[in-house]
């Protein structure tokens, strides 16, 4: 075993539960999720030549998880995924996603508003609470500045009507 | 520290681990990465040959013609022999303006032809080396410029046959390559290009052709690696098969190399749909400087000429007329001169061209029963001028 499949082992050791938690968050299908998880893995070990150290491998990997989940959302065959479940849940006519949602605990209707955030909103978010990520660190993996961060996060929580106090952040 | 995201997030997903399998299998993916970018290339490979070979079928057939050496009337010995005399008349006769315009209106293009493949419809040739042939056509070449623009320093030798002059030949052209401008002579199959658009296309175009080839490659490599995105991974893969087939496809140019291609390409720009392919003959062929002429007997009556102009690959056609008159005239520019190419029968002895305002006549003998092309050089002082065809016996033809 070369040195970069020693790293990458390292990486999915450490990483690949929370990574695949973190793109499910986007796409909502496991075996999606772990197909994107294993893209984010390969990625990275392709890019280790080029990555100089300059941010810690736990926020190159988030970036590039990030980015993968990104470049999913506007291909060709998510769209046309979608396409074909909102078909067939129009022909359900016994239950809405309103009404299962009611069904579910409060806990579940929290995750399940989380995974249906607008994406611009749901980055900052999993990062910051899920990922552990710092906001300079959610800043450097989403290429965004600092105080748009922090807005998008604010914005995301009122979304999900939560209220928190959290790294000196306070939300209304 | 109590977050309601963070547990509601890790109590849902608690049971989801990226399996070993998995991790096993991305191991190999990463050390195998060849092999899996090997069956898409593989895949637009057979693409794109399968869209050339079915251009290829589907193409239209190029017109089948033969040219035969059988019966070729003269041999290349006397039309050569009876060449140099002419020169020399010239040579030994200063300001014999007729001798001069007679000598530049004949192309030496079907004798150089002849000598060059050793059989020809129009001569037989006797059994020369390499550099004889290459001797002999470069001393037409020169002896055309030397009439055009006589240099009464070079020394020429009496030569009485053919072998001897065949010998002297490489000494001469010593003597005339020093004192006119070296044009390198081509064979016909130093010319030919084969019949791909990528060996017609200019530099830039190929430049050009590759760079818009090398940017559609890096985005269909880029979407693959990427979003794969098959929609637009589609389009790409059909500009890069259209580039291919471009560069890859036939020339739709006719190029005239020799007297096959010459009639090949000739036959089909004759729009008339009596024309038989197979019946077809070359009548006469000749090339003035820039630009190449077919004398094409059509059968049924009807002759064409067909005309190439030079550009950087050969002679590429650029028009034909047809009909059923056995004269034909045109115009070359750049040199500037007249055109006139007779069918076999024509019965014109004489050709004169009048300038309306001085009168000053330039008179070219022609054989009345052969086919043949000439060419008269019209000087800048032929502002108007008017072509006067006279027959066997004298008389002016209307």
């Amino acid at each position: 075993m070369n040195d970069r499949d020693r790293l990458l082992t390292e990486a999915m050791d450490t990483y690949s539960a929370y990574l695949l938690q973190l793109i499910y968050t986007y796409v909502r299908d496991w075996q999606t999720a772990e197909d994107l998880t294993q893209e984010t893995f390969i990625r990275y070990y392709r890019s280790l030549a080029k990555f100089r150290g300059d941010a810690s491998v736990k926020t190159f990997i988030y970036r590039i998880a990030v980015n993968v989940c990104h470049d999913y959302l506007a291909s060709w065959k998510n769209k046309k995924i979608y396409v074909s479940e909102l078909f067939q849940k129009l022909l359900k006519t016994n239950a809405t996603p309103e009404t299962e949602l009611v069904h579910k605990d409060e806990q579940q209707q929290l995750v399940s508003a989380i995974e249906h955030l607008p994406t611009k909103y749901k980055d900052p978010l999993v990062l910051f609470h899920f990922a552990e990520l710092s906001l300079e660190e959610v800043s450097q993996v989403l290429a965004l500045p600092l105080n748009t961060v922090k807005t998008r996060l604010r914005r995301a929580r009122q979304m999900l009507g939560v209220t928190l106090i959290e790294g000196g952040e306070v939300d209304a | 520290m109590h977050d309601p995201i963070r547990n509601a997030l890790k109590e849902a997903y608690k049971e989801r681990v990226f399996s070993e399998d998995k991790k096993q299998e991305t191991l190999e993916k990463v050390n195998n990465k060849n092999k899996a970018w090997l069956p898409f290339s593989v895949t637009v490979i057979v693409t794109c040959c399968v869209l050339i070979l079915t251009f290829w079928l589907v193409r239209e057939p190029i017109t089948e013609v033969v040219i035969s050496s059988e019966q070729a009337p003269h041999t290349v010995e006397d039309i050569y022999m009876e060449r140099w005399h002419e020169f020399m008349t010239i040579v030994e006769n200063e300001r014999n303006e007729q001798a001069t315009l007679t000598y530049l209106a004949k192309s030496d293009w079907l004798l150089q032809r002849a000598i060059e493949s050793g059989h020809s419809v129009f001569y037989s040739a006797p059994t020369l080396t390499d550099e004889e042939k290459r001797s002999l056509i470069e001393l037409l070449h020169y002896m055309y410029q030397w009439v055009e623009r006589p240099n009464r320093l070079i020394d020429f030798p009496q030569v009485e046959t053919f072998d001897e002059l065949t010998k002297q030949a490489p000494q001469l052209l010593g003597h005339l390559r020093g004192k006119y401008k070296k044009q390198p002579i081509l064979t016909v199959e130093e010319q030919k290009a084969p019949k791909l658009r990528l060996f017609y296309m200019k530099p830039e175009e190929i430049i050009s052709t590759l760079v818009f080839f090398g940017i559609f490659a890096l985005l269909l490599y880029s979407n693959w690696t990427s979003k794969r995105n098959y929609f637009f991974a589609a389009i790409q893969v059909g500009v890069l098969c259209s580039i291919l087939l471009v560069m890859f496809m036939p020339s739709s140019e006719k190029y005239a190399f020799d007297e096959t291609t010459l009639l090949q390409q000739s036959i089909p720009t004759f729009d008339e749909p009596t024309i038989d392919p197979t019946v077809a003959k070359l009548s006469s062929a000749s090339t003035f400087g820039d630009v190449r002429f077919a004398l094409v007997d059509l059968g049924n009556g009807i002759h064409g000429l067909a005309k190439f102009y030079k550009n950087h690959i050969g002679y590429a056609w650029s028009g034909s007329q047809w009909g059923r008159q056995k004269i034909f005239t045109d115009w070359v520019q750049g040199v500037p001169g007249q055109v006139i190419a007779v069918q076999q029968g024509h019965g014109v002895s004489r050709i004169d061209l009048v300038e309306e305002q001085t009168k000053r006549i330039l008179s070219i003998a022609l054989d009345p029963d052969e086919a043949a092309i000439y060419f008269i050089g019209v000087p800048e002082d032929f502002r108007s001028y008017q072509m006067l065809y006279y027959s066997k016996d004298g008389v002016r033809m209307h």
